[in-house]
């Protein structure tokens, strides 16, 4: 479970996370959803302990990560947008090397590895160096390395970068399969068909602000059936803004 | 040549704006800079000034001596411009992306290529003539030349001969490039490195007849040798010739002769100049297509070294990951292990030569055997400094972008400082520990001086890796791959100073300690000097990694 309770971050004058509250519960899926600048990496980089917030609390299933980061990160699996890796380590070097940082046991790496790294079709590439990796292959890597320590809370910031659309079906696939154990899956998009498809609850954020919350069935009550997230989700930042939505 | 005239103008513009930005942003650094180049001139500049007067002090042949140091002295900044030009040419004429975008263009090669082999001359030399600076300056006022004129025939002279230097070496790399077609250019460069030696190691020995003035002085037959070789003038045929002999020249006012010298000079540049560039008009491109082919074709070969994890198997887990990837990332960058072995180079021929001095310390008087102390320590704590400096500093930064992963995970951060701090000091110590202890069994050293060295040694090694580590977290770059260029920042620099200062401090209570315990001990200074060296290495060692520790807890990324 992931429970947000009146974040804030500041940088200057900029409020970026704006008091937000929200929770994630075990089993969900849950999508944070805005334009760009909106502040939804930066409330991810919060929730992995990458930033500390100005005010507010971060708990992960009871655990607080500012007091208890150790506790709290061991549960968790973050996936970045663009993630820089170790360019000279091969890819299974670098998942041996996460598994010991998540302290598991050889055993269970390789057990890891083997349920993992066919799904997600790297096999060919496993000894190659990642500095060779094209885009999506290294984030394929990365949620292989993700799934293989099996974080209760699964935090990802754009998921679907750099994948092809094979890669984008595998993903959504497993990520409906860790939802579907029990964990807790939240993940930050501009793209809109992805949160359709995938989220159990999606959050609107704009300017550090959630605008609207709910699941697709209650976001539909709020704008017609005939609308779809698309529209209704310009028209919202469009009456942020005060302008007429370009519909 | 409408395109050069354009794009320097442009880049003119652009470095323009770069420097003021830069020197608004970057003050400190750009000081220090400058102060560590004015140092080094300055420093150079002393040290040379008290040799050439001690050689002025032994009549003509001194003055032979200091002719020939100078030529020898330039000589050797031209091969060393060779040398840069092909490393530097590698990046500004093939990797650079401006050169991808140039291509595109409607720019003739040659021209391109022009524009880089002025890009290049620029690069791969200003640091090289810093060393030749000071030399110069003193071979100038030890002839009594004003120092507008010496600026004058330094210009005159030293503009061809850099464009000669350049000539030869972009011809080079766009031979090597073609060549790399059929062998890899690291099978190639090791080849053209053992020819020169070979070609180098001919030359001396067919001119110098192979005098070794050092154990040779009591004999005249070797001194008459060796002053016969003294007055024969060096191979006439290459640039530094023709540039030394261009300003001793000037110096004697001998005009046609400086004429004949300059003229010789400029020709050979021109004629380098259009050479390279008629070369690069048919190689040019088909060179770059081959480079670009041979990265994509020769990926390194598959890895799995998880095998050496198995011999982690004593560490925890978290350790065993951090051992195994820093160690895989410093075997796999060449650029650190090249230079590593560099430095075990230079230590082995300081090694070698010590070995080969008949110092017979024993028969010296207390001052000159304090002094050999002192210097002998002294470079033990000098290579460890620059050991940490180069290796140990950028250690964090090199993290690079991928810190988002130790971050991320549950790693106390203080695992990764003893990770990375333990792992230095069990490459670094025995090395220092190897000098340390092989310099005092050729110097013939007792126990007691042995031991007292490696006390010093140990304590100086964990100074000096804490330094280097917890002002390198403190200082880090994470967005600079490069660990040269993270070593020489600003905060590299501040390292340098900091850990050069302790040094200074522990080999003066070394030498103190020693000195105490000769004469009279006097018991209670020499505990008073053991208390200020515990304390000052319980400072140095606990006080940056805190720090270093602190910066890390606070970065967000």
């Amino acid at each position: 479970m992931i429970e947000l309770t009146n974040l804030t971050k500041t940088f200057g004058d900029l409020i970026a996370v704006n008091n937000i509250s929200l929770k994630v519960a075990s089993g969900e899926l849950f999508s944070f959803l805005g334009p760009n600048g909106a502040g939804k990496t930066t409330t991810i980089k919060m929730i992995v302990g990458l930033m500390s917030p100005d005010n507010g609390s971060i708990h992960l299933n009871g655990i607080d990560i500012q007091k208890d980061p150790l506790t709290a990160k061991r549960q968790v699996g973050y996936i970045p947008d663009n993630a820089f890796l170790y360019p000279r380590l091969s890819g299974i070097e670098y998942l041996h090397l996460i598994g010991n940082l998540y302290e598991m046991t050889a055993v269970e790496i390789q057990e890891g590895i083997d349920r993992f790294v066919p799904r997600l079709e790297l096999e060919q590439w496993l000894k190659d160096r990642i500095g060779g990796y094209s885009q999506g292959m290294k984030q394929r890597l990365v949620f292989a390395a993700t799934f293989i320590h099996h974080p209760s809370v699964l935090v990802i910031d754009e998921p679907m970068v750099g994948l092809d659309p094979k890669s984008a079906r595998i993903i959504k696939q497993l990520l409906r399969e860790q939802a579907a154990a029990g964990t807790s899956v939240f993940l930050s998009t501009h793209n809109l068909n992805v949160a359709e498809e995938l989220s159990d609850r999606i959050a609107i954020i704009h300017k550090g602000q959630i605008l609207r919350f709910g699941s697709m069935t209650e976001l539909r009550l709020s704008f017609g059936e005939d609308d779809n997230l698309e529209d209704f989700f310009l028209h919202l930042l469009a009456q942020e803004e005060g302008q007429e939505p370009d519909l | 040549m409408s395109y050069l005239a354009g794009i320097y103008r442009i880049r003119t513009g652009a470095n323009f704006v770069f420097l003021r930005d830069i020197l608004r942003k970057k003050p400190l650094e750009i000081g220090v800079s400058l102060l560590i180049i004015l140092g080094i001139i300055l420093g150079g500049y002393t040290l040379f000034l008290r040799g050439a007067n001690f050689l002025l002090l032994q009549g003509e042949i001194g003055r032979l001596v200091l002719d020939r140091i100078f030529y020898l002295g330039w000589t050797i900044i031209f091969y060393l411009l060779i040398l840069s030009n092909i490393i530097t040419a590698f990046s500004t004429i093939y990797r650079s992306p401006e050169v991808s975008f140039l291509l595109t263009s409607p720019m003739s090669y040659k021209t391109l290529f022009r524009l880089k082999y002025l890009e290049n001359a620029l690069y791969s030399s200003w640091a090289i003539l810093v060393l030749g600076l000071p030399l110069t300056l003193v071979y100038g006022r030890i002839k009594e030349i004003g120092a507008v004129e010496m600026l004058v025939v330094l210009l005159a002279g030293l503009l061809p001969y850099l464009f000669v230097a350049t000539a030869v070496g972009l011809i080079i790399i766009l031979i090597v490039a073609q060549i790399s077609r059929w062998f890899q250019m690291r099978s190639i460069f090791l080849f053209l490195g053992v020819m020169f030696l070979g070609l180098f190691r001919l030359y001396f020995m067919t001119s110098q007849r192979g005098i070794n003035l050092v154990g040779d002085l009591g004999n005249f037959r070797a001194l008459d040798r060796y002053l016969f070789n003294l007055s024969q003038p060096p191979f006439p045929f290459i640039p530094s010739y023709w540039f030394s002999e261009l300003f001793v020249n000037f110096t004697q006012g001998n005009i046609l002769d400086v004429a004949l010298f300059g003229g010789l000079l400029l020709f050979s540049a021109l004629l380098g100049f259009e050479l390279a560039t008629l070369l690069a008009g048919r190689l040019y491109f088909s060179s770059f297509q081959i480079v670009e082919g041979t990265s994509i074709r020769r990926r390194p070969k598959p890895t799995d070294s998880t095998a050496f994890l198995k011999q982690l198997r004593q560490l925890t887990p978290q350790w065993r990951g951090l051992v195994f990837k820093d160690s895989l990332e410093f075997i796999r960058t060449p650029q650190q292990w090249v230079q590593f072995i560099l430095f075990g180079f230079l230590i082995a021929v300081y090694l070698i030569n010590l070995s080969r001095a008949d110092i017979r310390f024993s028969t010296l008087k207390p001052m000159w055997q304090t002094m050999i102390y002192f210097f002998n320590f002294g470079f033990s704590g000098f290579f460890m400094v620059m050991l940490t400096s180069r290796f140990v500093y950028p250690i964090i930064s090199l993290e690079g972008r991928a810190i988002w992963i130790l971050r991320s995970a549950p790693l106390p951060l203080t695992h990764v400082f003893r990770e990375k701090f333990w792992l230095a000091f069990f490459v670094f110590f025995p090395m220092a520990e190897a000098i340390a202890l092989m310099s005092n069994l050729y110097l013939s050293q007792s126990y007691f001086i042995s031991l007292l060295t490696t006390v010093f040694l140990l304590l100086t090694s964990l100074a000096l890796i804490s330094l280097a580590l917890g002002l390198g977290a403190v200082f880090a770059q994470y967005h600079e791959p490069n660990p040269m260029k993270i070593s020489s920042s600003a905060g590299g620099i501040i390292t340098i100073i900091l850990s050069l200062f302790y040094v200074g401090l522990m080999v003066n209570a070394l030498i103190a300690i020693i000195y105490l315990t000769r004469q009279d001990p006097q018991y209670c200074l020499i505990t008073l000097i053991v208390e200020g060296v515990v304390i000052l290495n319980l400072v140095t060692i606990l006080l940056p990694l805190r720090l270093g520790r602190k910066a890390l807890l606070k970065l967000e990324i």
